[in-house]
């Protein structure tokens, strides 16, 4: 089980019907399998398959809009991150993306996986990703998520 | 002085929760209201002080607790552009590379009451980019600063429960 915290969940009025906003608070464990993959980003078992939030929402879903709540610009300390490619004090943090399978087809499992990427400065000089970590021990960080419950129910 | 505080917008958010408000702030820096910049702190009211003060402008007292630890705590995000141009700031030596920074919102305190040294709320923003090597810093501290500005909007919960 990744360690995820639903801060809080509500009705978001005023972007449509049934629109929802939700406060995750994503905070890496060493108990747990955390690691950062390149080209994807934070995850909490398996290697590019982000962090999956299914257990705080069972809900079916859809058009997911991400952002990660400030301060962006964090310590590299702060996830495990120093000591590799990424030159400095500091990273940025960015939302990339949410995958959802909203339903359990062909013996799947259903997931609502959670994308947040590391960015910073890299040698050349330039603007680059952090690279593959494995293990992190330690981190957190909160992002905001605005979602359509596709059953109308205010969550 | 201290840098210029105004309030651009300050509205009920409604499906945020009860009584949640959310406030629009331009914070400015002048010749006649001049601030600082402290490395690991941000932009201060001056030189050896603390975070920009807004409480001329929410003068309420709110919750403060940190977001990781309830839903009842104040966020708070850079109005973009979060990319900030460097020579829009004056007096300001950051000692960064390049033309452009980034602000970043890092936090609040607040104190609604006399005791401790209160009222206030205070706002940290601080300012990253490149330095030398290349390396990801921030600014360096400078005690001069006397142009520049940025705007901020903040996301919190009154005690009173009023919409303000």
């Amino acid at each position: 089980m990744p360690d995820v915290t639903l801060i809080r969940k509500t009705y978001k009025r005023g972007r449509g019907p049934q629109r929802i906003r939700a406060l995750v608070w994503v905070h890496i464990e060493g108990a747990q399998a955390w690691g950062y993959d390149n080209g994807t980003g934070f995850y909490s078992t398996v290697a590019g398959e982000g962090v999956d939030l299914q257990t705080l929402f069972p809900e079916a879903v859809l058009n997911v809009k991400g952002d990660v709540v400030e301060p962006k610009v964090r310590a590299t300390t702060d996830f495990d991150l120093n000591g590799r490619t990424l030159l400095g004090t500091y990273c940025m943090l960015d939302f990339d993306n949410m995958a959802i399978a909203n339903y359990n087809v062909g013996g799947g499992t259903p997931y609502k996986r959670l994308y947040v990427r590391a960015y910073g400065i890299v040698a050349g000089p330039g603007w680059g990703e952090a690279p593959d970590a494995d293990p992190l021990t330690h981190g957190q960080f909160t992002v905001e998520l605005e979602f359509t419950s596709m059953s109308g129910a205010e969550g | 002085m201290a840098p210029t505080v105004a309030l651009v917008r300050k509205s009920l958010m409604r499906g945020r929760g009860p009584q949640r408000v959310r406030a629009i702030v331009s914070v400015t820096f002048g010749a006649q209201q001049a601030g600082a910049y402290e490395a690991l702190k941000g932009f201060l009211d001056a030189a050896g002080g603390e975070g920009v003060d807004v409480q001329s402008v929410i003068f309420e007292p709110i919750m403060n607790i940190a977001v990781a630890n309830a839903g009842y705590g104040t966020v708070g995000s850079v109005i973009e552009p979060r990319l900030s141009l460097l020579s829009s700031w004056t007096g300001f030596t950051t000692n960064l590379l390049g033309t452009h920074g980034i602000l970043d919102f890092f936090k609040i305190e607040a104190n609604n009451y006399a005791a401790g040294g209160g009222p206030y709320k205070r706002i940290y923003v601080r300012l990253y980019g490149m330095k030398a090597g290349p390396l990801f810093e921030e600014a360096s501290t400078d005690a001069a600063l006397t142009g520049g500005s940025f705007q901020v909007e903040l996301e919190y919960t009154p005690c009173s429960g009023a919409e303000a």
